[in-house]
C-alpha cells in the first residue's frame, strides 16, 4: 500500500506527462499537491493512470497503421 | 436555390474524377481515418497534435484533398470525418480556397475545356491533380511531424518512471 507521500510523488511525474492536461496550469497543479485531500489526489491520480494506459493502448495500437500510411504516400510520390 | 445549383455543379464535377483518382484516394482515406475511429482518442491526439505548425498544415492540406474528391468520399470513411472537421476548423471553410496553389489561368483554362468537350473531361481532376501535387509533400512532414510526436510521447508513458507512477494508483486487487 504506497504512502501519501508516494502518492504525491506519483502524482507530480503525472502531471508532467499528461497531455490532456493544459501545458500552462501544471506549475500551478502541482503546487498544489502538497494541499489537496488524499481523496483528490486518488481521483486525479486514478484519472491520469487511466490516460497512460489508454495512451499505451492507443500507440500500439495505431503508430504501425499511421507508419503504414506515410509508407503509402512516399510510394504514390515515387510512382 | 443558387446554394442547390452551386452544390449540384459542384458534386457533378466531382463525379467526373476518374475512377482510379477516387479510389486511390479513398483508400488512403479510409487507412487515414482507421487512426481516429474513436471519438474521444481522436480529440485527445489530434489536440495535441495540432499544436504543431507542421501538423496542422498536413491536416489543412488532407482536408482539402478530401474535399476536393468529394464529400460523398469523406462521409462513407469512419473516422475522418473527425480530422476533416478539425481541418476544415483550423482552414475556416468558408474562406477555404481548395486550390490554393493553382494559378487561375490553369483553373479558368480547365473550366473553358468544359466547353468545348460538352462537360466530358475531368476539369476539376486537373486543377485537383496540381494541387495535390503541391499537397502530398506537406502531408507527408506534417505527418512524419506527428509520428514524432506519437513516438515521443509512447516513451515517455512507457518509461518505467511513468509506469511506477501510474501502478501507485492501480486499483487493488479484488481478494475473495
Amino acid at each position: 500500500m504506497p504512502t501519501l507521500e508516494e502518492k504525491k510523488d506519483a502524482l507530480e511525474i503525472l502531471i508532467h506527462q499528461s497531455i490532456l492536461l493544459d501545458e500552462a496550469k501544471k506549475p500551478d497543479l502541482v503546487y498544489k499537491i502538497p494541499q489537496m485531500s488524499e481523496e483528490d489526489i486518488n481521483a486525479l491520480g486514478q484519472f491520469l493512470a487511466l490516460e497512460v494506459k489508454n495512451a499505451e493502448r492507443f500507440y500500439e495500437e495505431n503508430l504501425p497503421k499511421l507508419e503504414k500510411f506515410i509508407d503509402q504516400l512516399e510510394s504514390v510520390d515515387d510512382n | 436555390m443558387e446554394k442547390e445549383k452551386n452544390s449540384e455543379f459542384r458534386s457533378e464535377r466531382v463525379a467526373k474524377l476518374p475512377d482510379y483518382i477516387k479510389s486511390g484516394i479513398e483508400r488512403l482515406g479510409a487507412d487515414f481515418g482507421e487512426l481516429f475511429k474513436s471519438k474521444q482518442e481522436s480529440k485527445f491526439l489530434l489536440g495535441k497534435m495540432v499544436q504543431d505548425e507542421k501538423v496542422r498544415t498536413a491536416l489543412v492540406a488532407l482536408t482539402r484533398t478530401l474535399l476536393n474528391i468529394g464529400i460523398s468520399v469523406i462521409d462513407l470513411i469512419p473516422g475522418i470525418g473527425e480530422v476533416v472537421s478539425i481541418g476544415a476548423d483550423l482552414a475556416k471553410l468558408t474562406k477555404f480556397d481548395l486550390t490554393p496553389d493553382v494559378s487561375k489561368g490553369i483553373a479558368w483554362g480547365s473550366e473553358i475545356l468544359e466547353l468545348f468537350t460538352g462537360g466530358v473531361l475531368p476539369t476539376h481532376a486537373i486543377e485537383t491533380t496540381f494541387q495535390v501535387i503541391k499537397d502530398i509533400p506537406r502531408i507527408k512532414v506534417g505527418l512524419k511531424k506527428a509520428k514524432e510526436i506519437w513516438s515521443a510521447h509512447q516513451a515517455v508513458v512507457k518509461s518505467k518512471k511513468v509506469q511506477d507512477a501510474a501502478a501507485v494508483f492501480a486499483p487493488a486487487p479484488m481478494t475473495a
